[in-house]
């Protein structure tokens, strides 16, 4: 196995990871929904940090 | 009025009509009719409401009031000043879409949407579920998501879901951002990863705001935490819009 596949093991799945994603800002949404809830302009600060992190840690 | 069917609508004409359809204009019309008056709407706060206005349903629907911005005109108004300052018929029609398509999902509800302004101020209603604004964000949640229009959502994300890989970096540069010149102009000022969540972020926030809600709504809070979908529900709402 090269180490170039070795790597590509270690990453997650595209589906997983944004459904991790998901799952936290659902978290976060239930957690403080005044906060997190009312207006997409909430989730910018993750979807950016997420979309920023995808080609870093998925396959 | 609808929640988050209003973030995911403009994806579905996008996967539907392709390159026809703008997705940022599309989504710039689809939140228009709301984005200067909702606030006062709901007023302040969120778990203790504090009232702006002593009419919020006229203001938010009705004339006089601004409810001429859910009125097909308006779209048609600012999506002829589009035109006529880009020279791009695709950002005109888009924003045109989006906007007439978020009036169409508010005569749903029981107040409904003036559709033949300036001609007539009839509301177009169909009464599927309350419309609840004038009670504040937390209680207008737990209206909506119990009623049928937490169902209107849903269904907006349920068939969205068939056209997953519009989401992908993939599809978005071999897709989108060749066929809009928007992406073309912002990549001039900022990277990628930028303008990738510009381009997600409502159908991510479309999605998470329903399964949050719903949780929220019905295993967290304590008012009325029971699904309603009885026509014009929930029947605890005050009635609201024409009889």
């Amino acid at each position: 196995m090269t180490e170039d596949q070795q790597s590509d093991r270690r990453r997650l799945p595209s589906w997983l990871y944004w459904l991790i994603v998901l799952a936290i800002a659902v978290g976060l949404g239930v957690l403080a929904p005044a906060l997190f809830l009312l207006g997409f302009w909430e989730m910018i600060p993750l979807v950016l940090l997420a979309s920023w992190l995808a080609p870093k840690v998925t396959r | 009025m609808s929640w988050a069917a209003h973030d995911l609508e403009p994806y579905l004409f996008r996967a539907k009509m392709g390159a026809r359809i703008s997705l940022v204009f599309c989504l710039l019309g689809s939140y228009s009719p709301d984005v200067l008056t909702k606030w006062a709407v709901y007023g302040f706060g969120f778990t203790h409401h504090h009232a702006l206005l002593d009419d919020p349903v006229q203001f938010h629907r009705g004339w006089p009031g601004a409810g001429f911005t859910h009125s097909p005109i308006y779209g048609v108004v600012v999506s002829g000043l589009i035109l006529l300052l880009s020279r791009n018929r695709v950002w005109a029609l888009s924003y045109l879409i989006g906007a007439v398509a978020h009036d169409l999902s508010d005569t749903l509800d029981s107040v409904g949407v003036m559709m033949l302004f300036p001609i007539s101020t009839w509301h177009m209603h169909f009464g599927l579920w309350e419309y609840v604004g004038e009670v504040g964000r937390a209680h207008d949640a737990v209206a909506y998501y119990t009623s049928w229009g937490g169902v209107w959502d849903a269904f907006w994300a349920v068939w969205l879901l068939r056209y997953w890989r519009m989401f992908s970096t993939r599809y978005f540069r071999d897709e989108i951002a060749p066929t809009d010149p928007f992406w073309a102009w912002m990549g001039r000022y900022t990277g990628e990863s930028v303008m990738l969540t510009v381009y997600r972020s409502s159908a991510f926030f479309g999605y998470a705001s329903i399964i949050g809600w719903y949780i929220w709504v019905l295993a967290v809070n304590s008012f009325h935490p029971h699904l309603d979908w009885s026509f014009g529900g929930p029947q605890w709402a005050p009635r609201q819009g024409p009889q």
